[in-house]
């Protein structure tokens, strides 16, 4: 029963990551054999100024990006968090734009970012702000990107926590109100308590999701990757500049390799906090 | 399953102790406040959630003019519906739409076909290294695509898959349907959390009556199972006709292009005339906003079963 899930992690998960690492110590272009060149790779990787700035990139749209999505997402979620018709329709309005392809997304977002006739500029306008230069200014871009992207990813965040506090007993909240604690103490000395496990898991999702963030910010400038002046040019878009564009198999082999390494340590604190929580 | 987006509607009992009446009366009120102006803000928020998908239909009915004109011009002038037509003939639609079609239901045929037996081996049947295999799916769960596309396309090149849709419709039937939004990963740990809830005595009812580890999975199993399978099918299918890294790298030839990518390529050859590419982009969301509207309570399965198991 297993048999077909076994071959493809085998040959699909296993071997490429066996092959990267190999790669990683070699020199090779697609046409080449692949020669050994030790750690030269990892080494020319970290003296190249767009490979630091596509990780700090990356780190910048983590950050803020988890902080940002997670704080909306518990913040819309307590909010609409009754049940009822109203409620539940504005929630699924909220999670729509989760299933609006990243595609569709960045083209959407482009327009609507444009300076001289974005909407949001001509908004801001009314209040005295811009133009802003959302997606073509380096000081910007970045912040425009997230924008698109929490804009698709808060109703999911959203929809984690309506259910995590749909799953507070009712009693306990009976008994918090009974023993005179306010709103504000109820969240954080009940509400709050049980939200950790669908906190942690929401972090380390997001964190997952922006080391490996590609698809919009591809869409935002598909023929100069990472523009304007580099500024969205996130890890996942240098290693797919390197491997496809400079046809650098071992730098992005190299750049995989880390990505797997850091995602794994990730991946790893996830499981080994959830387990030390689910012990106590 | 959790359904959080339309969820039963059972009115929370206030705790408040009878005694208190007037204190009551007057926490009533407030609550009634509180209330109102939750609802208002939410209302605020949600609108602004909804402004992206009005503005991009509303753009797809202006005319080139109207719709990069500042300031914006909110209505168009009239419905220029002609901008479909356009869209449609200026790109090739149907190829795409067709390599579309093809891709998204092989990826859940190949899904199902792969996971549900998985599933049902990791939930069900108790053997030797079961959880440490487990920990496998697991861990692929949260791999991220990008540290292994560039084996994979070398890999795919030696299979001569290249050139094909191979690369997006081979992968699904091993177990290793990889997008951004689902994998088969998920696919196998939604199911597997299903089956391993179902009561164990229907495992030895069926064992009782001498059916097979295979009759029990196809004839008691799966039907009980339809939720998560429906759950699994509309998941695979919507990330399968949303992404783009996938095609991106493998599909190399333009009359190989799914929709996603065939847009993608209309927006940077013809940045423009954005009422068509707004157009284009209207016909590309909308089967996945129908899907949504009538399915709605398994979207929200899909997302937040991960979470709060």
């Amino acid at each position: 029963m297993l048999t077909p899930w076994g071959i493809g992690v085998l040959g699909l998960v296993a071997i490429p990551s066996l092959l990267a690492i190999y790669w990683s110590f070699t020199d090779f272009n697609l046409f080449t054999v692949p020669r050994w060149v030790g750690l030269d790779n990892y080494v020319g990787l970290f003296a190249d100024p767009v490979f630091i700035k596509s990780v700090t990139n990356t780190l910048y749209m983590t950050g803020v990006g988890v902080a940002v999505g997670t704080s909306m997402g518990l913040g819309t979620a307590l909010l609409l968090q009754r049940t009822g018709r109203t409620t539940s329709t504005l929630r699924a309005v909220i999670f729509l734009p989760a299933i609006v392809p990243p595609v569709a997304t960045g083209i959407v977002w482009t327009f609507i970012l444009n300076p001289q006739y974005g909407l949001l500029n001509a908004g801001l306008k009314a209040f005295g702000i811009g133009p802003i230069g959302w997606l073509s200014n380096p000081d910007f871009a970045k912040n425009g990107l997230l924008m698109m992207v929490l804009w698709g990813t808060v109703g999911q965040v959203m929809v984690t926590f309506v259910a995590a506090l749909q799953e507070v007993p009712v009693d306990t909240l009976e008994a918090a109100s009974l023993d005179g604690a306010g709103p504000v103490r109820t969240f954080t000395s009940v509400v709050f308590p049980s939200l950790r496990g669908v906190l942690l898991y929401n972090v380390v999702i997001a964190t997952l999701f922006y080391f490996q963030f590609f698809e919009q910010a591809f869409v935002v400038s598909p023929t100069n990757l990472g523009a304007p002046a580099q500024s969205t040019l996130t890890y996942a878009l240098y290693l797919y500049q390197q491997a496809f564009t400079y046809l650098k198999m071992g730098n992005a082999a190299a750049m995989s390799v880390m990505l797997l390494i850091v995602s794994s340590l990730v991946i790893g604190a996830f499981f080994a906090i959830s387990r030390r929580a689910g012990k106590r | 399953m959790i359904s959080t987006l339309s969820g039963p509607t059972t009115a929370q009992p206030v705790g408040v102790s009878p005694s208190r009446l007037p204190r009551r009366r007057a926490a009533r009120q407030r609550s009634r406040t509180a209330a109102v102006l939750r609802l208002s803000v939410g209302i605020t928020i949600a609108v602004g959630f909804l402004i992206p998908l009005l503005w991009m239909i509303t753009g797809a009915l202006k005319t080139s003019e109207e719709v990069t004109a500042s300031p914006p011009q909110l209505i168009p002038s009239s419905l220029h519906l002609e901008n479909f037509v356009d869209a449609v003939n200026y790109i090739d639609f149907w190829a795409y739409l067709g390599n579309s079609v093809i891709v998204t239901v092989f990826s859940v045929i190949g899904t199902l076909i792969a996971c549900i037996p998985a599933a049902y081996a990791f939930a069900v049947l108790r053997w030797r290294g079961r959880d440490t295999t487990f920990g496998v799916v697991l861990f692929s769960m949260m791999l991220p695509f990008p540290a292994v596309m560039v084996p994979l396309y070398l890999i795919f090149k030696n299979l001569g898959f290249l050139g094909t849709l191979a690369p997006l419709i081979v992968p699904p039937f091993v177990g290793q349907f990889i997008t951004p939004a689902f994998s088969s990963a998920l696919a196998i740990f939604l199911l597997r959390q299903f089956l391993s809830q179902l009561p164990y005595e229907l495992v030895e009812a069926a064992k009782v009556d001498g059916a097979g580890p295979l009759r029990l999975l196809v004839q008691i199993m799966l039907p009980l199972a339809k939720p998560v399978i429906v759950t699994v099918t509309i998941m695979t299918a919507l990330s399968s006709w949303t992404a783009l890294v996938g095609p991106l790298i493998f599909l190399n030839s333009d009359s190989l292009s799914t929709l996603s990518l065939g847009l993608q390529l209309y927006q940077s050859q013809h940045f423009t005339a954005y009422n068509l590419l707004l157009a284009a982009s209207t016909l590309f969301v909308l089967p996945v906003l129908l899907l949504f509207v009538l399915t709605q309570r398994y979207f929200t399965a899909g997302a937040t079963q991960g979470a709060v198991k």
